[in-house]
């Protein structure tokens, strides 16, 4: 089954074009990661995923039916089966309410066997390395790590089928993030939930997700296999981004790739291909006439006139 | 040696819950150099947000206790009342903190929280004069359309260009102390080291000290000369970033180390370490590392250990340090 099926969809906030012309596919049990700049849309794609924003064009449906369908019929529903862990997440913790009473609420809200839906809870919050004395926390009273594993314990609280997790590992130290991501994994093989994971931390992409997207100002670039994408990226803003996580790597003397050239404006996208003003190997075409995402044979999907033009040591 | 900058002796800092209280520092002692960026590791729950919350005078609203001595310049902050620490803050010390959101407010445009802290510092400065730095300082950290994301306001901003807006902010007090609570952990890596140059740019052309909070080991490594590693409301390691990066000699700071994701790709689950950061609010015996410690011995349960040292710049609270090394 498709879990997730996006074709065309753009979201606009004023004259801010957040999103334009995306599209992609994710089967149900898939782990997807999700990269790009900062500002290129990536937290607005999870707002539309989860129903909390309706697209400005184009077509969005999770599970084969169009979301403002879900929404109409079984909002609820919808809603439990589709969670989103927010990348502000301290501030998505009501400050009046106990941890109790907030993990409690979601118990209510959605009828869940109660005395089972808390063994979960317990569970979780036990394999995340959480004392379970912080039931008993108020959220100021917890540190921003802490607060980040209890989003986390709430979305899966429900278990959904559909997990969007918006940074879930920043701000936590490897000594967490490794038992979180280890936990994230096997619980979606337990219920074959269906990830779209979005992170900063290239390492925990590459650790975690089978395909990867890459977005840059409102668009994607590229979709292939992670692993594949990470040794051979096919578009250069790929290229320029994994070139620092290989830099980076201890032993390794890759040199990464400075992009120079002003930050385009999402207001006023760059005519042609949006990345040609900071694009190392752009051409006269690149500047005029915009690429659309095409496949190439090699399983991956690419927005560039010249793919694989660009690589790094 | 230059007297440090800032000299933290004895601080403790306790806080009251319905759970009874909690002591979330424990005796600290910690020097930051001046001219030199510091910076601080540990894991999850460790006490460094709150560390950072009382140098700049914002400590919890249920703390029961803050004492010790945090002094900078001669003067001990925790003696200055609000308004003496209100003149401080935003001049002589400024903070990126954890949380862009709860740090901003909603109702007020990124122009007007760039010119308020300019006002403040600089109150001569005319109202264009404020606008045109403000304008420079978003640029500077790499927000695009910079003139059109001054009448933005915050909630219109994704993660990233706010925890930027908080960077242009504290950049525009020009701080002698700038304390970064995980100033980078919504930007991406092409951004994360223009904001990394910026640090070392202000340190360089400021004199002033930074704080640099975070969990990502690599950049510490890069940017800091010491760190400093926290566990459970107390200091368990300092000393030279390189020295520990080659030979970390408290077993915390070893376990962290060997969490790190590397670049091999495997199926072998991640490393993490097993346990339960300490409950603030559960009494301690002993060392409060010694639950989880790999090395742990009888003393460790009964004695805690001293911050002690160990060679010329380094120090470390374990009994068995050096003996496991
Ligand atoms: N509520 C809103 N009102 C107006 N503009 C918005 C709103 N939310 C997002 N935007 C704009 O949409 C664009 C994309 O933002 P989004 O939050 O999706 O980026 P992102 O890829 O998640 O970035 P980051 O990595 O920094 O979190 C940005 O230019 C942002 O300013
Ligand atoms: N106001 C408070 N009242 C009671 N307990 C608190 C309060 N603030 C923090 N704590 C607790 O004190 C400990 C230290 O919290 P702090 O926020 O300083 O940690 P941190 O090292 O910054 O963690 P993180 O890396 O997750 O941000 C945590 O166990 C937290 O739950
Ligand atoms: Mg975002
Ligand atoms: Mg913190």
């Amino acid at each position: 089954m498709t879990a997730i099926l996006l074709d065309g969809v753009s979201a606009h906030y004023g004259a801010v074009k957040s999103l334009d012309d995306v599209s992609f596919a994710v089967e149900q049990g898939g782990r997807v990661g999700l990269v790009g700049e900062s500002g290129s849309g990536k937290s607005t794609l999870c707002r539309l995923l989860v129903g909390l924003r309706l697209p400005s064009g184009g077509e969005l449906s999770v599970f084969d039916r169009p979301v403002a369908d879900h929404l109409r019929t079984d909002a609820r529903q919808f809603r439990r089966n589709v969670q989103l862990i927010m990348q502000d997440a301290v501030a998505s913790l009501s400050p009046r309410m106990r941890i109790r009473s907030l993990l409690q609420e979601v118990i209510t809200i959605h009828s869940l066997p109660a005395d089972e839906t808390w063994r979960w809870i317990e569970t979780l919050t036990a394999r995340l390395g959480l004392p379970n004395s912080v039931f008993e926390r108020y959220p100021h009273e917890i540190s921003g790590g802490q607060a980040r594993r209890l989003a986390i314990v709430r979305a899966l609280a429900l278990k959904p089928r559909i997990v969007v997790a918006d940074e879930p590992t920043a701000g936590l130290d490897v000594s967490v993030q490794g038992g979180l991501l280890n936990l994230l994994i096997e619980i979606q093989r337990e219920l074959s939930l269906t990830y779209l994971m979005i992170s900063h931390d290239l390492r925990v992409i590459r650790r975690v997700t089978g395909r990867m997207l890459v977005m840059y100002l409102g668009q994607i670039v590229e979709d292939g296999e992670t692993e594949a994408l990470f040794r051979k990226p096919a578009h250069p803003y790929s290229a320029a981004l994994l070139s620092t996580n290989a830099a980076h790597a201890p032993g390794k003397a890759g040199q990464p790739i400075i992009l120079h050239g002003e930050i385009p404006s999402a207001i006023n996208p760059p005519p042609g291909c949006r990345f040609h003003t900071r694009c190392p190997v752009a051409q006269t075409r690149c500047k005029t006439d915009p690429p659309s995402l095409r496949r190439l044979p090699d399983n991956r999907s690419v927005r560039c006139h010249f793919p694989y033009s660009l690589s790094f040591a | 040696m230059e007297k440090p900058l800032v000299q933290i002796r004895n601080l403790e800092l306790s806080a009251a819950t319905g759970r009874g209280e909690a002591r979330i520092l424990r005796s600290i002692d910690l020097d930051i150099e001046r001219g030199s960026i510091l910076g601080i590791v540990g894991e999850s729950g460790s006490g460094k947000s709150s560390l950072a919350n009382a140098i700049i005078g914002l400590p919890a609203g249920n703390t029961s206790k803050l004492s010790g001595e945090i002094v900078l310049d001669g003067v001990n902050l925790l003696s200055l009342d609000e308004s003496g620490m209100r003149a401080l803050r935003g001049s002589r010390v400024a903070m990126v903190f954890q949380d862009p959101m709860t740090a901003l407010n909603p109702l007020f445009s990124v122009e007007r929280h760039l010119v308020d802290v300019i006002k403040r510092r600089f109150p001569a400065v005319s109202r264009a004069d404020a606008t045109g730095r403000a304008l420079a300082a978003l640029e500077a950290v790499g927000i695009a359309d910079p003139g059109l994301r001054l009448a933005s306001y915050p909630g219109d901003l994704s993660g990233g260009m706010r925890q930027r807006v908080l960077i242009a902010m504290a950049l525009l007090a020009e701080p002698d102390l700038l304390i970064a609570d995980e100033p980078t952990t919504a930007l991406d890596a092409t951004i994360e080291a223009q904001i990394v140059s910026l640090l070392s740019d202000l340190k360089a052309r400021l004199s002033g000290s930074i704080l640099f909070i975070s969990h990502h080991l690599g950049l510490v490594a890069r940017l800091c000369e010491r760190i400093c590693v926290m566990y459970g409301g107390t200091v368990v390691e300092l000393g030279d970033t390189a020295a520990i990066a080659a030979a970390p000699a408290h077993p915390y700071t070893r376990a962290l180390m060997a969490c790190m994701i590397d670049d091999q790709v495997s199926d072998a689950p991640l490393m993490f370490i097993p346990g339960e950061v300490p409950d603030p609010v559960a009494p301690v015996q002993g060392c409060i590392f010694a639950p989880r410690c790999a090395h742990v011995v009888e003393q460790c349960l009964r004695v805690a250990p001293q911050l002690r040292d160990l060679g010329a710049s380094r120090k470390v609270a374990c009994h068995r340090a050096g003996e496991i090394a």
